[in-house]
């Protein structure tokens, strides 16, 4: 009677691994924040500003492609047209006409189309910035599906942790410098971010008595510790918005594992402001956030130095029209229309940017290995 | 192993409890879903349309669900409906009726996030929140995303202004006010008016209860202490919009009715005889009870 199926009883939580007595909130990368950015936002006691910086968007035309229209469309082709995988493709229901039924494709599945893209993408960006700096090489490293990212810490009488999962990450020797001057880092302690009220920012945590806690970077063993660039592929089917809260809170989470271990014991203010900056790349668009962290304490949303935001969202690389075979054009097969080169542009920007102390200091430092 | 065997008893048009034949079939989740459906007292023909797939903790969640329907066919498997049958493959959410308890002349406030229609029901559903707790409920008619809903138990002296949204108990409420949601036995969970389009006014309050006109016309009295929301409940005119034919009905769910003549009855046709008039009885007193020791 004790192995039969039929009276299975699933264990309770005591019974399962790692119970602990005081709950606590976990954090992955299937949470889906209900109110966005906004909620994101006070979470992580940060401003918000919409664009870019001023010091990346300086570096808008610093770096060419040649012949870049006819690269970026030869990624683009190779990864939605030219691939020869040919596997079932999901189920699909047009809000149009949902009571059409509509024949099964095959064709190449989202994670491998989105993996070529970016890919192709950073590859080119790293070749135009080496063509300028080519220092570069030996002071970043580009890691693939990196792992083992984790923080916690109390938030108002509750545990939080974090478990962030990255697709890939560019890592340098030196870290970043601040997007802001001090002086402006000191006077946003007079503003003000909106309140959350009657939600508070953990409504969609998962809260367990059965976790771990864990604190570290994934790349510290190896020379390039300080993050760079995070590259994040949406796989799912999110608003615009959910996406950039995502992003925003794997790179508080990654800057706040790096504080801990640096400056052990810190509460309040941060000596020197950490900054990351994180790609968002979905099929058709990129997004991008680059984060300033100031301080730890996000207990107090009103007193107190605030972190910094920048949000630039909606950046269309191309258009993909798919089949509706109801139409009397007869619409039968994909489409892409409407090339646009701006993001890759961006890209290039927030992918070079401080390129010049990276190639300066490993300069300096072989000439003192030299000497 | 005790076989139990099962018997079905009819008399007039009630059926009385239907215990299943046990082990008829080994499939573990055809089995586990019959187990959990027990009947009750119901008219003879009568079955449901079908059920959810609840989870094994029994808490709330606001995750999407199986629905399995039932075809028409009863505990034993056999046909006891011929109407039902067919439908698309739906997902069942867990709409809480019951009110969250509240503090003391403050209340509780929720904020709504979301607002979608039910695949299943004829109202619509609102996705609410406070703190760290979201839960889905009966959307009103004019319910917009951001709007901020307050449940309060208080019942003072003077009647409450009443807004759309919130619920108070039916002590605190003025007269005349359209109320949906309503409890019959206080803390047990919304039972009346809950359909899209429903509501019932409030008439007059008679000694320790109120009295209340429901949408089929009867007037019920109940007690003070019972929940209610203001407002009338969403998705008004659904049943105006007509059927376009046997197929639209057929890709919903209800089968086809024989072409042959049945004889009518007193049910059919429509229902002139007025309302009894309603007398409210005033309630017993309660007499002062000992208990005596056996020695």
């Amino acid at each position: 009677l004790a192995d039969d199926p039929r009276f299975y009883v699933p264990p309770k939580g005591e019974e399962k691994k790692n119970y602990r007595e005081t709950p606590a909130f976990l954090y992955n990368r299937n949470c889906r924040f209900i109110e966005g950015t906004k909620q994101a936002c006070f979470l992580t006691k940060s401003v918000r500003y919409d664009g870019m910086p001023e010091s990346v968007q300086q570096l808008i035309d610093k770096f060419e492609v040649p012949d870049e229209s006819r690269l970026v469309q030869k990624a683009i082709l190779k990864s939605q047209i030219w691939d020869s995988t040919r596997e079932k493709l999901p189920k699909r229901r047009d809000p149009e006409y949902p009571r059409y039924k509509i024949d099964r494709e095959y064709g190449i599945p989202l994670e491998k189309r989105l993996n070529m893209l970016s890919f192709d993408l950073l590859r080119m960006a790293d070749t135009a910035i080496a063509s300028q700096y080519p220092e570069i090489g030996r002071s970043r490293r580009l890691i693939f599906y990196p792992n083992g990212m984790a923080t916690f810490f109390k938030y108002s009488d509750s545990l939080l942790s974090f478990y962030l999962g990255i697709d890939a990450a560019i890592t340098s020797t030196s870290p970043l410098p601040p997007f802001v001057p001090e002086e402006l880092v000191e006077s946003s302690s007079s503003e003000a971010i909106p309140s959350l009220y009657p939600i508070s920012p953990t409504i969609d945590f998962l809260k367990t008595n059965n976790y771990n806690l864990k604190n570290s970077i994934g790349f510290s063993e190896i020379s390039c510790k300080f993050p760079h660039t995070l590259i994040l592929l949406n796989n799912d089917d999110w608003s615009e918005d959910e996406r950039q809260a995502r992003a925003l809170v794997t790179a508080m989470g990654l800057a706040v594992a790096q504080v801990k271990k640096t400056y052990p014991g810190i509460k309040d203010r941060l000596p020197t402001p950490i900054s990351v900056q994180v790609i968002n790349m979905s099929e058709t668009t990129m997004n991008f956030t680059y984060f300033q962290l100031n301080t730890i304490d996000f207990d107090n949303s009103e007193a107190g130095v605030k972190n910094f935001v920048w949000f630039d969202t909606g950046n269309v690389l191309f258009e993909r029209r798919l089949p509706q075979p109801w139409k009397r054009d007869k619409i039968l097969e994909t489409s892409l229309e409407n090339l646009d080169l701006d993001p890759f542009k961006k890209l290039l920007a927030t992918v070079g940017n401080c390129a010049e102390l990276e190639d300066s200091s490993t300069q300096f430092k072989e000439k003192l290995i030299e000497l | 192993m005790a076989f139990i065997k099962g018997f079905i008893c009819h008399w007039g048009d009630t059926v009385l409890v239907q215990q299943r034949l046990l082990f008829r079939s080994y499939r573990l989740a055809a089995y586990r879903s019959r187990r959990k459906f027990k009947t009750e007292r119901r008219p003879f023909h009568y079955v449901p349309k079908g059920h959810p797939v609840l989870p094994p903790d029994g808490k709330y969640t606001t995750e999407p669900l199986t629905y399995i329907r039932s075809g028409g066919r009863d505990l034993n498997g056999k046909v006891v409906n011929a109407k039902i049958g067919g439908g698309p493959k739906v997902n069942w959410y867990m709409r809480d009726d019951h009110y969250p308890e509240a503090e003391e002349t403050q209340g509780l406030e929720e904020k709504v996030l979301r607002i979608h229609p039910d695949p299943i029901r004829t109202a619509h559903l609102a996705l609410v929140g406070t703190g760290n707790h979201k839960r889905y409920i009966i959307a009103h008619q004019n319910m917009k995303e951001g709007d901020i809903i307050k449940t309060n138990r208080d019942i003072p002296t003077i009647s409450v202004r009443a807004m759309e949204g919130n619920s108070h108990p039916l002590g605190a409420l003025p007269m005349g006010t359209i109320v949906h949601n309503i409890e019959k036995i206080p803390g047990e969970g919304g039972r009346v008016c809950r359909a899209g389009g429903a509501s019932a006014q409030v008439l007059r309050k008679v000694g320790d209860k109120v009295i209340l006109r429901l949408p089929s016309k009867h007037e019920i009295a109940l007690s003070f202490n019972c929940m209610a929301t203001v407002g009338q409940v969403s998705n008004s005119g659904h049943d105006d919009i007509p059927w376009k034919g046997v197929g639209e009905k057929m890709s919903a769910g209800y089968r086809p009715r024989t072409g042959w003549h049945h004889r009518k009855t007193g049910y059919h046709g429509k229902k002139i005889k007025p309302k009894r008039t309603f007398i409210v009885k005033p309630t017993p007193p309660k007499y002062e009870t000992y208990k005596l020791s056996g020695d």
